[in-house]
């Protein structure tokens, strides 16, 4: 009975050292294709050749970067300005999300045993939410802001599914979901829901820290605007206090606002990369190899500080709305403990099959350790071509149709360049959604 | 020998073979009744749209304003044009496809007709402009000649959902509405409530 139960021991130590074998070369020719892949991607677009760009994402396409992909598909796909395909691309990814929250038992396996990369990719929070909002705006610049509205409620399921019976999230990501939530239901003349939105965009802005003189001062003044025309007098006097504003343009019933509003949102730059950092150390008692093998996030800092919107007799510049890239250091931060976890567990099985693979061979094990080690490599996938940020900004136009002209204010001074947009028509009572993003790379 | 090899190699094996069986390059077809039941996502589907449909056609036809326009009337049949049927749900619902289902049905019980919606006239009214120039007096179509509704039908999908965890309740109401045209009079209020419970695996391989 002992004999036998040390049978089944060993094969199941040989299987793990031949696994870490067969597959340790080919995730880590598979790591390097993502990245290099992405590399391609980020200069195409920051040469302004999104068809270039999605040639060179097409390799990702399948397997367990799928989401990634389409992810990645539908942000090149409205940069291309071709917001249909950008909405298929998205709606594709949304099922697969669903489908890849369930947890899986080959990949934990493989992951446990080798690398992270063998999980397919599942999107953290800021990144699904930050697909509604980019699918709403695909919707709003396709003239569906009923569609734009489905994107809304489904951010507003999203968070009560992952975080029931609270007002923000732990990790942020939350703040500007709520925030365009708002301007959708704004829109839509659905006042009540805008007002909700925004108070949750409030909240979500202040559990993330931000002090109440660094809330986008668009949000105080709709927070204050709402509260007012909504009669509620104790919220409003409280943000009136707390924002130091006392004037904002009274809600006019559906329809009658003589002006219209332009909704200029400019996504800045590319996310954050993942970068590998990984330390090998060998035993000196039996030559085995460990490692330590864990992601860290580099901010691609933008060339453009922000952009400023000239219109009409009217110039604004825009404010930043969302950090990705702080979203980004949060949600790694808070993956970190099971990322370590994770590596304890592949260390031990590695060490496990060497040793057993050191009875049948001298120099089997430490050749089995330094392969798994080599192929031990970090998750450094992220949804790339997501921006650095985004800023926004509002202006109140009487209706017409109009040239805005955007600047794009350099980091180091001047203007890096400047964009029109011809035709950008204004109606009486509703909002126009304009948006820009420049990538620098 | 031989022994040991296959021991070494059984359990490898074994995953490969599992591993390769979810990886088929042919995709599966199957032939089904579009009457069949198919829940899959737990999303709104063509089962939906259907009982949806069923039920206001239903109610239309059964509810007192269709017998009261006739006696006002002369026995005529109403006329409807279909207005907008907002989506305030949290799904991308193509309502055309049930609007499209009670249309037909009312059409072919004779009893209501449907003139074009606003969308349906624009490209009609287009060729009828284009026949005033090139279609012989004979086959033209003149202007003018548009039947105007006597009700106008619009409504509202909504849902809510409840969910946590794994599971999670969606509710679905689909309102619809017959507004008579001369002083707005809503004449008929339609409604199908469907509800649903949506379990997620936990666990996939």
């Amino acid at each position: 009975m002992r004999d036998d139960c040390l049978d089944w021991q060993g094969a199941v130590t040989r299987w793990v050292a031949l696994f870490i074998l067969i597959a340790g070369v080919s995730v880590s020719a598979g790591c390097a294709s993502y990245r290099g892949d992405m590399l391609s991607v980020d200069q195409a677009l920051a040469a302004r050749q999104p068809e270039a760009a999605l040639k060179a994402l097409a390799p990702l396409s399948g397997g367990r970067n799928q989401l990634l992909y389409l992810l990645n598909k539908g942000m090149i796909l409205r940069l291309q300005g071709d917001y249909a395909g950008s909405v298929r691309a998205f709606e594709a990814a949304k099922p697969l999300m669903r489908y890849l929250e369930a947890t899986s038992i080959s990949e934990n396996a493989g992951a446990l045993t080798l690398s992270e990369n063998l999980r397919s990719y599942e999107a953290p929070l800021y990144e699904r939410l930050l697909l509604h909002v980019y699918q709403g705006l695909n919707y709003l610049q396709l003239n569906r802001p009923d569609s734009a509205r489905v994107e809304a409620q489904q951010i507003d399921n999203l968070l009560k599914r992952l975080y029931p019976g609270t007002d923000a999230t732990p990790h942020g990501g939350d703040a500007f979901a709520r925030y365009f939530s708002g301007l959708v239901y704004e829109d839509l003349g659905e006042w009540s829901d805008a007002m909700i939105s925004y108070r949750m965009a409030y909240k979500a802005y202040k559990a993330e820290g931000v002090p109440d003189s660094a809330i986008p001062p668009d949000l105080q003044v709709s927070l204050c605007r709402f509260a007012d025309y909504l009669g509620l007098n104790q919220e409003l006097a409280e943000y009136k206090q707390r924002f130091h504003v006392e004037s904002w343009p009274p809600v006019a019933a559906s329809g009658s606002d003589p002006n219209g509003q332009l909704i200029f949102i400019f996504s800045n730059g590319l996310a954050p990369e993942k970068l590998p950092v990984q330390t090998v150390l060998q035993n000196p008692a039996d030559g085995h190899f460990f490692t330590v093998s864990l992601p860290s996030i580099r901010r691609r800092v933008p060339a453009v500080t922000d952009a400023v919107v000239d219109v009409h007799d009217q110039s604004v510049s825009t404010v930043p709305v969302e950090s990705v890239a702080a979203d980004a250091a949060k949600a790694l931060a808070a993956e970190m403990p099971k990322l370590i976890a994770d590596e304890i567990a592949r260390n031990v099985a590695r060490l496990a099959a060497a040793n057993q693979a050191d009875k049948k061979g001298q120099g089997l094990g430490v050749l089995l350790s330094l392969v798994g080690s080599i192929a031990d490599q970090p998750d450094t996938r992220i949804w790339n071509t997501l921006p650095d940020d985004i800023q926004l900004a509002r202006l109140s136009l009487p209706p017409g149709t109009y040239r805005v002209t955007v600047q794009l204010q350099g980091r180091y001074g001047g203007i890096v360049k400047t964009e029109k947009f011809d035709d950008v028509v204004i109606q009486p009572g509703q909002m126009t959604f304009t948006t820009l993003h420049w990538v620098t790379y | 020998m031989n022994k040991q090899l296959c021991k070494y190699l059984a359990l490898p094996t074994l995953t490969c073979m599992l591993l390769l069986a979810g990886c088929s390059s042919m995709p599966k077809v199957e032939r089904i009744s579009p009457n069949q039941v198919t829940d899959i996502s737990g999303y709104w589907n063509d089962t939906d749209a259907n009982l949806t449909a069923q039920q206001m056609i239903s109610q239309m036809l059964g509810d007192p304003w269709l017998a009261n326009f006739e006696a006002q009337h002369n026995g005529n049949q109403p006329t409807v044009i279909v207005g907008q049927i907002n989506n305030l749900s949290s799904e991308h619902i193509n309502v055309q496809t049930f609007v499209d289902d009670m249309q037909r049905e009312l059409i072919n019980s004779n009893k209501v007709q449907f003139v074009a919606s606003a969308n349906q006239r624009t490209e009609v009214r287009g060729e009828r402009q284009d026949q005033d120039l090139n279609a012989t007096a004979a086959t033209r179509s003149p202007m003018g000649q548009e039947t105007g509704a006597n009700f106008m039908m619009q409504g509202t999908i909504n849902t809510i959902i409840d969910a946590a965890g794994d599971t999670s309740v969606k509710y679905y109401q689909v309102d619809l509405r017959l507004i008579n045209m001369r002083d707005n009079v809503i004449v008929w209020v339609g409604q199908k409530k469907i509800k649903k419970i949506v379990t997620k695996p936990g666990f996939r391989f």
